[in-house]
């Protein structure tokens, strides 16, 4: 799924993500939340290989079952009574559905960074504000440069000089300073020679849309507007207070519910098998 | 999570962007954009072990009062996006990015006529309700990111337990405006003056 995610072109998988993170945002109905928290858990587990890394999620769904269901005395059932305080079975599980919330939206973020690294944000960023991009592009660039040149001067300082790490650092910073000014003046020059700036110009990236990205594009669409149909028409409303009522599990969930499966797991069908890299 | 308030902070840059875009702006100032942004980060990266205690509001501070309001406001939101990359990006980044923004921008504003780099003490109470700012709308992602929407009583409640680490952004603040401002500025300014930045 990263292969498939990483291989897109950035618009399509962004597209993806930003619509699974605002129906993980809005749903507050069960089925809805269970279901998401089953898939992307699936995909997070899948990629870090051990069952114990999910424990920590666990325990945040369960702390906040927990926490909710002592501070918070609304609902009819009473599940424990201890200590003169009632903990109703309905506050508990509206802590665990807010719980499952929060998990979800961070199992999203972890496969967002995954699979959307640097290039596929530079590329998104630069289209819509090219000279942004550029400037983003650029620090990027730099961040590793100077790292280096740093590690230079501080080792140059240590053989030169006898002095305190304290003293050695306010060196290297001034000196860093100023040769980061002074280097960038070369690529201002050379950016000047090679006529950046004066006239329209192409520029080199790894992504071309084509007619797969259209596709996940129209399905990542597609699904979210179904979703977003079934939220708005059906599951908008969710009582867990004075006391939970199912309305019971009817074909119509059952679709709405593979809607959303499919939705999260979309990237699968796109699968191209193995390893195998794949050139278009 | 609230949804409304995350995209109205992930959109609330785009104006000014779209605005340093229509202005055609030159290439010597991407350039030093980039180097100021790029220093930003790795100010943070050096001091990524201590949680809380960066430099980096103060080296806005110092683009924002050296380049002008606008290159601060881009300094600080474009430093926030790229250093996430190695701290991990998530809803909390456009909050991030405004705040830091803001703050470039505010500096950049009140030292439009070279006075603020000049008094200290000025400096030190800038960099304070700098480490507030901050820290409130840091806050807001808290609350937000916690809950179902916005409550003042949780919004209240989440600023009194926040109040150590307010503590600490202020003082992490002072420290590096007064340890850097001097020598910063005066190299700054001499780059400024040598190459003609900013001088149209």
């Amino acid at each position: 799924m990263k292969t498939v995610l990483s291989r897109l072109h950035p618009a399509s998988a962004f597209v993806y993500l930003a619509g699974i993170l605002i129906m993980a945002a809005l749903n507050r109905h069960p089925w809805m939340t269970c279901t998401q928290l089953l898939c992307l858990g699936g995909i997070y587990l899948y990629y870090e290989r051990r069952p114990g890394k999910i424990l920590p999620f666990i325990g945040i769904i369960l702390l906040s079952a927990v926490l909710n269901g002592v501070f918070v005395q609304r609902g009819n059932t009473a599940a424990v009574t201890a200590a003169g305080r009632t903990v109703t079975a309905e506050a508990l599980l509206y802590g665990g559905n807010a719980g499952i919330l929060l998990v979800n939206v961070l199992f999203l973020f972890s496969l967002w960074n995954r699979c959307f690294r640097q290039e596929h944000w530079v590329y998104l960023f630069g289209s819509a504000f090219p000279k942004l991009g550029v400037i983003l592009s650029m620090a990027m660039n730099l961040i590793p440069k100077y790292r280096k040149q740093a590690e230079k001067f501080s080792n140059v300082r240590k053989e030169l000089y006898k002095e305190s790490a304290v003293r050695r650092a306010a060196a290297v910073c001034s000196m860093e300073l100023t040769w980061a000014f002074e280097s960038s003046m070369d690529q201002l020059d050379s950016m000047n020679a090679r006529g950046y700036g004066t006239v329209k110009r192409s520029h080199f990236h790894l992504f071309q849309f084509g007619k797969r990205d259209g596709c996940f594009m129209a399905a990542a669409v597609l699904l979210f507007l179904i979703n977003l149909y079934g939220f708005w028409k059906f599951y908008a409303h969710f009582y867990f207070y004075p006391e939970v009522r199912w309305g019971g599990f009817d074909l119509k969930d059952f679709c709405f519910v593979l809607c959303m499966g499919i939705q999260i797991l979309l990237p699968l069908l796109f699968w191209e098998g193995g390893k195998k890299l794949c050139i278009r | 999570m609230s949804i409304p308030i995350v995209l109205l902070a992930a959109v609330s840059c785009i104006p000014y962007y779209y605005k340093y875009e229509k202005k055609k702006p030159q290439t010597r100032e991407h350039v030093v954009l980039a180097v100021m942004t790029a220093l930003t980060v790795i100010s943070r990266m050096i001091f990524a072990p201590v949680p809380g205690f960066k430099p980096v509001a103060a080296m806005v501070m110092i683009c924002g009062m050296a380049f002008g309001r606008e290159s601060g406001f881009l300094c600080g939101s474009l430093s926030a996006f790229v250093s996430n990359f190695f701290f991990g990006q998530g809803p909390w980044t456009p909050f991030q990015m405004i705040a830091w923004g803001s703050i470039g921008w505010f500096s950049g504003m009140l030292n439009r006529t070279g006075q603020m780099e000049k008094r200290r003490i000025r400096t030190a109470v800038f960099g304070i309700l700098a480490g507030i700012w901050y820290s409130l709308v840091m806050n807001l992602w808290v609350v937000i990111g916690a809950g179902e929407g916005l409550e003042w009583i949780r919004y209240g409640a989440v600023f009194i337990t926040s109040l150590p680490v307010t503590a600490e952004y202020c003082v992490s603040n002072v420290l590096f405006l007064w340890i850097l401002v001097p020598g910063f500025m005066k190299r700054l300014n001499r780059v400024k003056y040598k190459y003609g930045f900013f001088e149209f």
